[in-house]
């Protein structure tokens, strides 16, 4: 496996600790006065999502990570999970529910997303940052919530993501959101 | 006009200034060698190896070989090259201000250094203590782990970001070349709030004990598994010459980055304009 010296390490790049694989959010150089150098990384768990400051000799190495992305189209979902496919090599496979978490709000299929593999077993999904969806769920507008400053109201949307919607927004409209922040960004 | 003019302007008058504040005080401008045959000596500062000798981390062995064979006041601004430095307030090359003084005592070097920071930075509320009164104050007693981070956790953090603080009497283990006098190293840092701006020094001039200095470092070198380096006899030998003298660098960028409130240092550095 390939090792960085601390000041090599830059945020973004993923790095293995005791085992576990983290992603780098940030690496500060401390040298205060004469003395010893030191590199504080604060780093983010890829399984716990977990975010810890650790604290290292300069010119230590680190170990990278295994991580790889892999850019996969979801073919379909069943009980507990989805089934995605490569679109070039054809391989398929099964991640649970129990690994994509927070993101399976935003699985639809023949939608590409990153699949995030650490030593080749999958541990993430990333949806595209934005999605075009449909409202399945929401209440009527009802004039008068302007007036009150009530713009927004609750919607439900075909991937079961609740967000807020403006409240000209009516069930079966298409809306583009962001999911980074799963917020409505605009009419289709 | 463009933010890269700006810069430039700004550079360009700050390092004018500099020079003025020198003239007026006849400090003479010298330009030593920035290319040494060996490398200066010090287990925490790694130099840059070039094809023939060291890229310097400092002008000090050849200001000091200047001043032990004509003693006079001078001063350099220069870059210089520190191997790995990068980060928030680092680069592996910057702008060193280093001066030496030979009627002044350690007291009246700092008085003198914080006119030039104050040059640049407008007039600061200044507070002076030793090294040890900041350790008590703000390092809990059973904190553990190296000093340079209890330093960086409990002092840095603690200063205030609007007052000048003239550190002094530091612990014989980092006196580097500077005298020792009542247990204590006779050298001083400047810093505004947690960031260091300036380091004096009063001069250590004894070739036997500048060797020691120098052993203590390549076994501490060894230690970290650095490797020793050879020693600058040349510079051993003139420190003998050297007059009583006190000496002090200023990082420039640093005070031009506090000038600009800017966030990193590289900000101020002009290949932050050409983005090289």
């Amino acid at each position: 496996m390939s090792q960085l010296t601390t000041n090599a390490i830059r945020p973004g790049m993923k790095v293995e600790l005791e085992n576990e694989p983290y992603l780098v959010v940030n690496n500060e150089f401390v040298k205060p006065g004469k003395g010893q150098a030191f590199n504080r990384i604060k780093v983010k768990n890829f399984l716990t999502g977990r975010v810890l400051e650790k604290t290292f000799k300069s010119g230590e190495k680190l170990e990278l990570a295994d991580i790889e992305e892999v850019r996969m189209r979801l073919l379909y979902t069943d009980q507990d999970g989805g089934v995605f496919m490569h679109d070039e090599t054809f391989d398929q496979l099964h991640i649970s529910f129990t690994t994509i978490k927070e993101s399976a709000k935003w699985m639809k299929e023949d939608i590409s997303y990153e699949v995030i593999l650490y030593k080749g077993n999958a541990i993430d999904i990333m949806p595209p940052t934005f999605m075009e969806l449909q409202v399945t769920e929401t209440a009527p507008g009802v004039r008068g919530d302007t007036a009150s400053g009530r713009v927004l109201k609750p919607a439900v949307l075909e991937t079961g993501a609740k967000i807020q919607v403006p409240i000209f927004i009516e069930e079966e409209e298409h809306i583009k959101v962001d999911t980074r922040t799963a917020e409505y960004v605009s009419r289709v | 006009m463009s933010p890269g003019f700006d810069l430039i302007k700004d550079r360009a008058s700050m390092l004018a200034k500099t020079r003025a504040f020198f003239a007026e005080r006849s400090v003479l401008e010298v330009d030593v060698a920035t290319l040494i045959p060996y490398p200066q000596l010090d287990a925490y500062i790694e130099p840059i190896k070039a094809d023939s000798g060291y890229l310097h981390t400092s002008p000090e062995y050849e200001m000091k070989k200047l001043l032990a064979a004509v003693p006079c006041d001078i001063y350099q601004l220069t870059h210089v090259f520190r191997k790995e430095e990068i980060g928030r307030v680092h680069l592996a090359e910057f702008t060193m201000i280093e001066w030496y003084r030979m009627q002044k005592t350690l007291i009246e070097l700092s008085e003198e250094t914080l006119a030039l920071i104050q040059l640049f930075l407008g007039e600061k509320k200044i507070e002076r203590c030793t090294f040890s009164s900041l350790w008590d104050a703000f390092v809990p007693p059973d904190a553990k782990g190296p000093k340079e981070l209890l330093f960086d956790d409990y002092i840095a953090s603690n200063l205030s970001p609007e007052k000048l603080y003239v550190v002094e009497d530091f612990p014989t283990e980092s006196a580097a070349l500077a005298k020792i006098e009542n247990g204590v190293a006779k050298r001083f840092e400047i810093y505004l709030g947690g960031l260091e701006l300036a380091n004096g020094f009063w001069e250590l001039s004894c070739p036997v004990e500048i060797k020691k200095r120098f052993e203590t470092q390549n076994a501490l070198r060894e230690k970290e598994g650095k490797g020793p380096f050879p020693i600058d006899e040349a510079f051993v030998n003139a420190s003998a010459n050297l007059p009583d003298c006190v000496g002090v660098s200023v990082g420039f960028d640093r005070l031009m980055m506090q000038k600009r409130k800017e966030d990193q240092v590289k900000n101020v550095f002009l290949s932050s304009i050409t983005g090289s």
